[in-house]
């Protein structure tokens, strides 16, 4: 690593749109809802769903509410962005594919150490399971890379595998800095220069300002709607209603709203709506005859 | 002769898999090997993370020959006139044997035709292929996944197979990999495929690609390395760490320590915070001082390659935000006293049809109440006993405990502390969790004791109240450890007092249809879990059963009594002793109740035993109120000459009424003296 040549946030994006990109991978956007993660995003939830090959890459701000801390710890963010990779189904060679993408940012594995250390992911409020590591980059996880095994309660069959990069401590560990708050975003301006106030504003939020009546409320109508959706079979509706339950459950949960015996309702009540949606994405699929599967045999 | 060799390259195993792995291919392998009649010499198993793998030298080239016996027809029906009958040529032929190939055995009507096979042994070759795939689906994993479209199953992705007889490759194939002669190195350094010629070329060819294949040896590299860093500067792992030897060394294929520095600051923070996020988190080594034992701000860290200076700032980085972390958990735990977590823990559900923690921990404290008071425990204590009961819980509600379970009671200490609560308080809280596991070490003082007596009673009387007792290998709520932990703190802090006492006056705090049922099965829970836990103490049942007279009255008593008892046990004198003891009690049983006549004794023998038996009554007496079981036994080993002689020479059966109810009513008086300790009814002579 050359500490003359740093690269900074955006490039550090540029960077592994363009390997994954030459890799095959269809290059998408963040989705429009608030996501607690890259999982979340149709792109991965859904589409590793069903027997269609897919394989794609996208930038998801992930807020995590109860993360925030005020801007004031170097680490810990209510909102930080992930790089996302879904491929299905999962190639040989995924751990080299995966060490490339990192090496090509300027890694020399001979001096750096990077191991792949034991660690099995599950998503309750997703019923999804998968088994994998983080990644580490001398002693700091830099990635989760899972095979899934089950998403939304459903076997999954052929096995996508995921890759979630977390940007900020890449560039952190590129640039030798100890706050993430100081990380160049560009040449000119830093992390912080573009997102302190923003963790500021919203750990008061969710901590101490959040309705608490409100998000009850609209947790309860979003469910509904969910249900009112699925009864007209708009699938990919009704996944935003829960991706909205989601994020409003970890609103109330950051806020201290909920008893252990509230929270564990809860995150049933958001599964429970997932499998739904699940099952009815494969058969709605289904019926359109997994239109990917052609592109593939052509 | 030939060697083979077999190599599964994964993707990195879980190194909490990677030991067993390792261990069962090589089990498994050379089991089936046995099986299939295929002798070898040396075996060498190795593993990493990446790879797991057998050399095993001289392997038989073919099977070892074998011959089957299979019973026919007997002698009489296979003949007809000397010549085969139908019956064994029917044999013959389902067996594919000709005549020539049988025998007959036995004798007059038991002969029968034997078929007698000569099997010639396979070519290992042709066998080896059906061995592996066999050992590689027997292997049991805690977790297992599937990758690819045969669906197979493993612990992680299988992506190359190695597979050499001699210098031949062994056709094989698994979830869509061929076996090969290839294999990988260090993935830092080289993503080409190496070759390996012979099977024993192996592990040399690996250490040249920066792999060091043998398990054990990895280890003890680490181990070495971690030796060298620390001695000269007088520092040590502390005994918490001991577990990351393996760990680190199912985490590389070549262990690389290096010796690191946090922060002098993050000292302030509680030891075991400080150890539990390096240990957890990390995986670092904690180092305390060898003098003083007191922890460093040093730590190893193990790397997988060599060239590891640059990795230094890394691992600090890493440890400094997760310290940080613990810092602020700290914090912001003690903005608030301990004492202020109880409503919190009202939202915590214990069970759903036994409330809220703090309903569990409102009952501790009135259990411990009445502990205090039957064991007239002082002022002060009592009122740290009930400090520690009301505070024992609170950490659990912490952000800190909420990260680290395992540090549950111990930030009860320190924050019961800095809350300004007395010191013996605050360790209440740490110990009344002892002893947590077989072999740990008890509460060191009352409180604790007290304490975690009232926890684990309230979780036994909570869960038998909604009618959730254990149930033969079923028992969810670990009631029978609990019970185990109470009677070792009873005996190791020789508390007295009453378990059905305590029981009856806390039946109250629960709600329940039955309660004399509830008490019943309760008493008899305890009974039965203090027997066996007094034979796992090495105690026998008949020796058990003998001291164990209200037991759940004082059981720290009858463990006294149980021991004495069990110290004089295989002595024959005393054998011999009891068991004319238990002939006396037995006869007594008989006897009825009479008055006993001193006049009456007629025999020099009778009158003997009972000159002695005067002679020493006041002394057991005294002894079995002092307590003093031993000595109350070794006077009870001073009747064997008296009892002996009188059994030979008198009968107690006598013809005269007078003289009979007399006799039994010497025996009846010395046996009484002794039963507040022993039950002679209950021995039993060895091989009865």
């Amino acid at each position: 690593m050359g500490m003359e040549w740093c690269m900074t946030f955006q490039e550090v994006i540029f960077q592994l749109n363009s390997y994954w990109s030459s890799r095959g991978a269809l290059v998408v956007q963040p989705y429009d809802l608030e996501t607690g993660a890259g999982t979340f995003n149709p792109a991965t939830m859904l589409r590793s769903l069903g027997p269609e090959p897919w394989n794609v890459a996208y930038v998801e701000p992930s807020r995590r509410p109860s993360d925030g801390r005020y801007g004031e710890n170097p680490n810990r963010l209510s909102l930080f962005y992930q790089y996302q990779v879904l491929i299905k189904p999962s190639p040989d060679n995924v751990q080299d594919l995966f060490l490339s993408s990192i090496g090509n940012l300027g890694i020399d594995f001979r001096k750096h150490d990077v191991r792949f250390v034991h660690d099995d992911w599950e998503s309750p409020t997703l019923g999804a399971t998968g088994l994998g590591w983080e990644v580490w980059l001398d002693g700091m996880e830099i990635t989760q890379f899972t095979y899934f095994q089950q998403v939304g309660g459903i076997e999954l069959d052929p096995v996508s595998v995921e890759l979630t990069y977390g940007l900020e401590r890449i560039t952190m560990f590129l640039q030798g800095k100890d706050d993430v708050f100081d990380i160049m975003w560009n040449e000119s301006l830093s992390y912080g220069d573009i997102r302190k106030r923003e963790e500021y504003e919203f750990s008061t939020y969710n901590f101490e300002a959040a309705s608490v009546e409100m998000h009850r409320s609209w947790f309860n109508d979003f469910e509904k709607e969910a249900q009112q959706c699925m009864e007209r079979d708009l699938v990919l509706p009704a996944y935003d209603m829960v991706i909205k339950c989601s994020h409003t459950f970890n609103i109330l949960d950051a806020r201290g709203a909920l008893s252990v015996t509230e929270r564990t309702a809860y995150i049933s009540r958001v599964r429970n709506l997932a499998r739904m949606v699940a099952e009815a994405y494969v058969r709605s699929r289904e019926r359109q005859g997994f239109p990917l599967m052609e592109e593939q045999a052509q | 002769m030939k060697d083979m060799l077999v190599e599964i390259g994964v993707e990195e195993l879980p190194h909490a898999t990677c030991q067993s792995a390792i261990d069962d291919f090589h089990r498994a392998f050379t089991e089936r090997l046995k099986e299939e009649r295929i002798t070898y010499g040396t075996v060498s198993p190795f593993g990493t993370p990446r790879r797991l793998c057998l050399l095993i030298e001289d392997v038989q080239e073919r099977q070892e020959d074998f011959k089957t016996e299979k019973r026919g027809p007997s002698f009489e029906k296979a003949y007809v006139d000397g010549k085969p009958s139908q019956a064994l040529r029917g044999f013959l032929k389902g067996n594919g044997v000709e005549v020539g190939e049988t025998v007959v055995r036995g004798t007059g009507n038991s002969k029968y035709v034997f078929a007698i096979q000569e099997i010639k042994g396979k070519s290992t070759e042709q066998l080896l292929p059906e061995i592996l795939n066999h050992v590689v689906r027997s292997m049991r994993f805690p977790k297992s996944m599937r990758w690819e479209s045969s669906g197979f199953s493993y612990p992680r992705p299988i992506r190359w197979i190695l597979f050499l007889f001699g210098e031949k490759v062994i056709p094989f194939e698994l979830a869509g990999i061929c076996a090969d002669r290839y294999t990988f190195g260090h993935r830092a350094y080289t993503d080409e495929v190496i070759t390996i010629d012979t099977p024993r070329d192996y592990e040399s060819v690996l250490r040249g690609a920066s792999v060091m294949p043998n398990r054990a040896q990895r280890r003890k590299e680490l181990e070495a390395q971690i030796l060298s860093l620390t001695g000269p500067l007088g520092l040590k792992v502390p005994e918490a760490g001991n577990i990351l030897y393996d760990e680190n060394t199912d985490l590389t294929e070549f262990p690389h320590a290096l010796i690191c520095k946090f922060d002098e600051d993050f000292l302030q923070l509680p030891p075991e915070v400080l150890i539990s996020e390096m240990i957890e988190h990390q995986h670092y080594f904690p180092l305390v001082d060898e003098k003083t034992g007191e922890l460093t701000n040093s730590f190893v860290a193990v790397s997988n390659i060599a060239d590891n200076s640059q990795s230094k700032a890394g691992y600090r980085r890493v440890l400094r935000a997760r310290l940080n972390d613990g810092r602020f958990f700290y914090n912001e735990d003690r903005k608030i006293k301990l004492d202020g977590y109880l409503e919190r823990l009202g939202a915590v559900t214990f069970h759903e049809k036994l409330g809220s923690m703090r309903d569990r921990v409102e009952r501790t404290g009135t259990i411990s109440a009445s502990l205090c008071e039957a064991l007239s425990v002082d002022k002060e204590t009592t009122s740290h006993v009930k400090t520690v009961a009301r505070l024992c819980k609170n950490d659990l509600v912490t952000l800190m405990v909420g990260e680290f379970p395992q540090l549950q009671g111990i930030m009860g200490y320190y924050y019961a502390l800095s809350s300004g609560h007395a010191e013996s308080a605050a360790l209440g809280i740490r110990e009344h969790y002892s002893p947590r596991f077989a072999g740990d070490e008890l509460p060191t003082a009352v409180e604790g004791a007290l304490v975690g007596i009232a926890d684990r009673l309230d979780t036994i009387m909570a869960i038998f109240s909604i009618g959730l007792r254990p149930k033969g290998s079923k028992d969810p709520f670990a009631l029978r450890r609990r019970v185990l932990a109470i009677i070792r703190i009873i005996i190791g802090l020789k508390l007295h007092f009453s378990i059905r006492k305590l029981i009856e006056h806390s039946l109250g705090l629960y709600s329940m249809d039955d309660a004399d049922k509830v008490r019943e099965d309760l008493e008899q829970f305890f009974h039965n879990r203090i027997k066996s836990i007094f034979t796992e103490f090495g105690f026998s049942y008949d020796e058990i059963d003998a001291s164990l007279a209200n037991v759940l009255d004082d059981v720290y008593e009858a463990y006294r009594r149980v021991e004495a008892l069990h110290k004089l046990r295989g002595n024959d004198d005393f054998e011999d002793l009891l068991i004319s003891f238990r002939r006396m009690s037995n006869i007594i049983e008989e006897g009825g109740r009479f008055n006993f006549l001193e006049s009456l004794l007629k025999e020099k023998e009778e009158k003997a035993l009972h000159g002695h038996f005067l002679s020493m009554r006041e002394s057991i007496v005294e002894n079995i109120q002092k307590r003093n079981y031993a000595e109350v036994y070794r006077i009870l080993s001073t009747f064997k000459p008296y009892v002996d002689s009188f059994f030979d020479n008198v009968l107690v059966m006598d013809e005269n009424l007078e003289l009979r109810q007399n006799r039994l009513r010497l025996l009846q008086n010395i046996t009484l003296v002794f039963s507040d300790i022993i039950d002679f009814s209950k021995i039993v002579q060895p091989g009865e």
